[in-house]
């Protein structure tokens, strides 16, 4: 089999067992890898209705067909599970050493079941002269409790004495099953959102070390090799100068401009102190040294330092983005750089979503200022907007659930629900996931997109903001196309997290689908065409959208905040302007249209027999030789 | 502007890679009447001229790929011609918005 493997690794922390479970054809063919093939497993193996933090929940690590190949920006993976924080599909991705070693120690993907009883590092290891025989190893991981996430991998490593293995880990807020907790790999990058990392703290499972020798083989390797070439060379072009430059933080004064940088827990969307915290500015001020995942041409990861460089009380340089800066500055209030590099920094070593932790915490700034919470319950901390000392405190406390940190570690809408006195219409989530740094005001192709997205609120599943940041629509109002552009960006953004390819190098592409399909032929030998594809984009979707029908979403859960509902925006060139709850509507009847489903949003028999959706259809997707053992 | 005016002032915003290389937030710019894309581009290059391969294309003729024009920082301007008024703000920056 090439690209593939056609199997998985299955570890069970109970039983402190494993075994192979073959994955068939069908099944990786209409699911590609990464997030797609991720959710047909996370289907499978995770039993309805499962508690999230409890034992049945999986936690799988998923490889793509690209992996392996050195084409560049595909050294990625998925982690999914179901999210304590939303109770639907938590899916991310991470990248870099990670990815190779994962699928040359564990086939297409892992699959963690079960609970251990204490702290544990599970060690995989390959036999170099007899790959498919692995050592499955559950060794006490005590001495690693509490540890931060980098020291946490560095210590495997030394403890290993191998620096080939490569390690995930969880940080101290894993640990403490903070519901946004992330898990950590190759040296800081993250599986972000959605709680991963607690799913991982409640199995007692601190890190994960692999070390394989699997053969990664292609179908035609001179082929491969050479589109490699063509594909760097064009991801080294005028379509990704942005992120070869600046990367992601030259959204901050872009966003600002055009009034769609959340500011303040989403009152204003723009802020008098961007310039500040602009890429621009951080670039001149504060960069350490730029970087990238492994087989990246692009390297978008720009390290920058405090100038304090942490000032004793821990670490002061940090990788930073724009949705990290986005949340632990604006959106709390916050101008200085040197606070907000170490709150991410702090936010990295305790393992924790930027995004919820920055959210979280300015919905807690906000009913501090409005008299919900009180000294009493901050412990004397004067929790304001744009006070620094009490964001990075409060953030430390949240890591380790101390005091008014231990309700913050719930999410803001867990934490809205104890508050009470109408602080929900300020917990700036959907679904339970705390809202990127987009506007939806003065962005609503992107409103609906964060509505309707099956993880909650993301810019990472739904790419609707692009048609927004273009001449195609005005995106100051709303019309009837919204329903179409959003369904086929996520379709879009579901192939490319399959794949899986960066989103940065989207633009390098002359035709995706065609290039895409393409190359999947060249690498698996198994003919697919660029409409196969689109399909596989739709299919994938729409068992997003299945799985959380079948942990009981509801039409009411596709939404957005009362704030962005009922309050217009009050300052900058979108000055007035606001969404009701009508337009929303309008949008999301238009986006169901487009995917072919009912008006109360849910998938009709006829969507999922078309699509090999069926529960039969499913089923007959695991492999034909009778020794996978679904749940 | 009246008839007689023979040029339309402007601000070109500048965010990102062309404000690193142009080493200005913003450029004011005289740009014959009626104001173009092209002359818009012509003008841009000859007082900035370190954008050339930097938003810019070399042989300035338009934006290279990648990058996009916003006016007054409400409509993106797509491929096509436009025309500029006295007083109005072009954002210069990158067509890629994610992050």
């Amino acid at each position: 089999m090439y690209g593939y493997h056609g199997k998985a690794l299955v570890v069970d922390l109970t039983t402190r067992t494993h075994r192979w479970d073959a994955i068939g054809g069908d099944a990786l063919r209409n699911f590609i890898g990464g997030i797609g093939l991720g959710t047909y497993l996370l289907y499978r193996y995770c039993p309805p209705g499962a508690e999230p933090l409890g034992p049945d929940n999986p936690l799988l690590f998923v490889g793509s067909p690209l992996v392996g190949t050195r084409l560049t920006t595909s050294s990625k993976f998925a982690v999914l599970t179901k999210s304590p924080l939303t109770g639907f599909i938590a899916d991310s991705l991470s990248s870099s050493h990670l990815a190779t070693e994962l699928k040359k120690c564990c086939g297409d993907a892992l699959i963690i079941v079960g609970a251990a009883a204490g702290p544990t590092l599970l060690r995989i290891e390959g036999d170099a002269l007899e790959p498919d025989r692995i050592t499955v190893k559950f060794e006490d991981a005590s001495d690693l409790a509490g540890l931060g996430a980098a020291a946490k991998e560095a210590t495997v490593k030394e403890r290993l004495g191998d620096t080939r293995y490569r390690v995930a880990c969880i940080g101290p807020a894993g640990e403490a099953q903070v519901k946004f907790a992330s898990i950590s790999n190759d040296g800081g990058r993250q599986a972000g959102r959605c709680g991963l990392g607690a799913v991982m703290g409640s199995k007692n499972l601190l890190a994960v070390a692999l070390r394989g020798h699997l053969p990664v083989e292609v179908a035609q390797p001179d082929a491969v090799r050479n589109y490699g070439k063509d594909l760097s060379r064009r991801s080294l072009g005028a379509a990704t100068e942005k992120y070869r430059n600046l990367g992601t933080m030259a959204n901050v004064a872009v966003f600002n401009r055009l009034g769609t940088l959340p500011t303040r827990n989403f009152r204003e969307s723009t802020f008098e102190g961007a310039e500040q915290v602009s890429g621009e500015e951080l670039h001149r001020s504060h960069l350490q040294r730029n970087a990238g995942c492994a087989n990246c041409t692009i390297g978008c990861e720009r390290i920058l330092v405090s100038r304090d460089k942490g000032n004793g009380k821990g670490k002061g340089s940090v990788r930073m983005e724009y949705e990290s800066l986005f949340a632990l500055g604006p959106l709390c209030g916050v101008s200085d750089p040197d606070v907000v590099i170490r709150a991410a920094a702090i936010c990295d070593d305790l393992g924790m979503d930027t995004i919820s932790a920055g959210a979280t915490l300015a919905w807690a700034m906000e009913c501090y200022e409005q008299g919900l919470l009180t000294d009493a319950d901050t412990g004397g901390v004067e929790l304001r907007f744009g006070n620094g000392d009490a964001l990075l405190k409060t953030l430390e406390d949240m890591g380790h659930r101390r005091g008014i940190g231990n309700l913050l570690a719930e999410g803001s809408r867990a934490a809205a629900s104890v508050v009470g006195h109408g602080s929900k219409a300020w917990a700036m989530q959907v679904k339970g996931l705390e809202m990127p740094g987009y506007e939806p005001r003065s962005l609503k192709t992107m409103a609906l997109g964060l509505a309707t997205t099956p993880r909650g609120a993301c810019h990472n599943r739904s790419s609707a903001y692009e048609a927004d940041f273009s001449d195609r629509v005005d995106r100051l109002s709303v019309d009837e196309t919204r329903g179409r552009i959003t369904a086929d960006s996520e379709d879009f953004e579901a192939v490319l997290d399959s794949l899986i390819w960066c989103k940065f190098l989207r633009k390098a592409f002359h035709d995706f689908y065609e290039e895409s399909a393409q190359v999947y032929s060249m690498v698996t030998g198994w003919e697919l065409t660029a409409e196969d594809l689109r399909r596989c984009g739709e299919r994938i979707s729409n068992l997003k959208k299945l799985f959380n029908i079948r942990e009981g979403w509801t039409r009411a859960d596709d939404t957005l905040p009362p704030r962005t509902l009922e309050e217009p925006l009050p300052t900058g060139v979108a000055a007035g302007v606001g969404l009701s709850r009508d337009d929303l509507d309008f949008m999301i009847a238009g986006y169901y249209g487009a995917r072919g489903w009912t008006g109360d949003g849910l998938i009709p028999e006829s969507k999922l027999a078309e699509l090999a959706l069926t529960e039969s259809a499913l089923g007959r997707q695991v492999a034909a030789n009778g020794q996978t053992r679904f749940r | 502007m009246n008839g007689t005016t023979a040029t339309v002032r402007v601000c070109v915003e500048l965010f990102g890679t062309p404000r690193i290389h142009a080493g200005a937030t913003a450029v004011e710019l005289a740009v014959p009447h009626p104001a173009s894309r092209g002359k818009l581009v012509a003008a841009l290059a000859e007082q900035c001229p370190t954008l050339l391969g930097h938003g810019l294309k070399e042989d300035i003729t338009d934006l290279e790929d990648g990058y996009v024009f916003n006016l007054n920082g409400l409509a993106f301007l797509g491929d096509g011609d436009f025309t500029l008024a006295d007083g109005d703000s072009l954002l210069l920056i990158s067509s890629q918005s994610g992050g």
